[in-house]
């Protein structure tokens, strides 16, 4: 079996079960992987917050819909934050997609895409250059690298096969790659 | 040129990882805190008198199912009136033609 050993599974069948002191373990558990999940992708730390507590208060609805056999609970989790992050960015009308598409039009007509990065810290230019990514490209990067799940759990999250998040990762560091290393350096 | 493409591969992940995620704040914790449905057992804890007040409203209950049944059983009963009431003079249990056998023999 794929997952046998899941560490939080008694804790999300004792939630279904409505026991109170098993999701205040789960919350100090898991708060700041959520959030830090949240933030990357939707990149507003407010809203980051805010998904946060949508977050938990979807997972005591539907803790008794999980299932061990399908995934773990923390892919499972991960999959809720996507999906939290989806509907909040469909609900604003995908502000920050748009948002990320005048910055690529702004400058494309330039010499150099990367004339927004220049004269920033070098957090700032990396956190600019993944905002600058497709979402998918970019969940698939958090969910691997910041978060740590493997490409098989990432393409449980993101409800794709393990093929797509392969391709969605070799193009989001091939384009981080020439936006922070080549004209940068 | 494979190395050459790990390096970059390497300083990628190095300046990926300038980028941190941001701390829980403990007004973040309260929120989430307080979006835990409670449970019955710790609703019974918080609110002692809800268990007292379930008994009086199953015994309200108890009381007026008993009455209920009380009634329905006892109404029968009650339309009989007793033998010289006024309700009697009403009642067709007993026939208000009652032949006037003493008076004929006397006749005789």
């Amino acid at each position: 079996m794929l997952f046998a050993k899941d560490p939080d599974a008694a804790l999300i069948r004792r939630i279904a079960e409505g026991d109170e002191s098993a999701a205040g373990t789960f919350v100090t558990r898991k708060l700041h992987r959520v959030l830090a999940l949240a933030h990357r992708v939707c990149g507003d730390p407010a809203e980051a917050e805010d998904i946060a507590q949508d977050v938990f208060i979807r997972v005591w609805k539907y803790a008794g819909s999980w299932k061990k056999d399908d995934a773990k609970v923390d892919t499972w989790l991960h999959r809720i934050v996507l999906n939290v992050c989806h509907d909040r960015l469909s609900a604003s009308h995908r502000r920050h997609e748009v948002g990320a598409m005048e910055l690529d039009m702004q400058a494309d007509p330039g010499p150099t895409p990367e004339d927004a990065l220049v004269g920033q810290s070098t957090r700032d230019r990396v956190w600019h250059a993944l905002a600058l990514l497709p979402a998918r490209q970019r969940e698939a990067l958090v969910l691997t690298y910041y978060q740590e799940l493997s490409n098989a759990e990432a393409a449980s999250a993101m409800q794709i096969s393990v093929d797509a998040v392969e391709s969605l990762l070799a193009r989001a560091r091939r384009t981080l790659k020439e936006r922070l290393l080549d004209s940068i350096g | 040129m494979a190395s050459d493409e790990l390096e970059r591969d390497r300083r990628l992940d190095a300046l990926l990882d300038t980028v941190d995620s941001p701390e829980v704040s403990a007004p973040l914790r309260a929120r989430v805190m307080a979006t835990i449905p409670p449970s019955r057992s710790s609703l019974v804890r918080r609110h002692p008198w809800w268990s007292g007040l379930g008994l009086v409203g199953a015994a309200t209950v108890g009381v007026a199912a008993g009455t209920l049944c009380m009634s329905l059983l006892l109404a029968p009963l009650s339309n009989s009136a007793p033998p010289g009431s006024p309700d009697g003079a009403l009642s067709f249990r007993e026939s208000a033609f009652v032949l006037p056998t003493t008076g004929m023999q006397e006749e005789d």
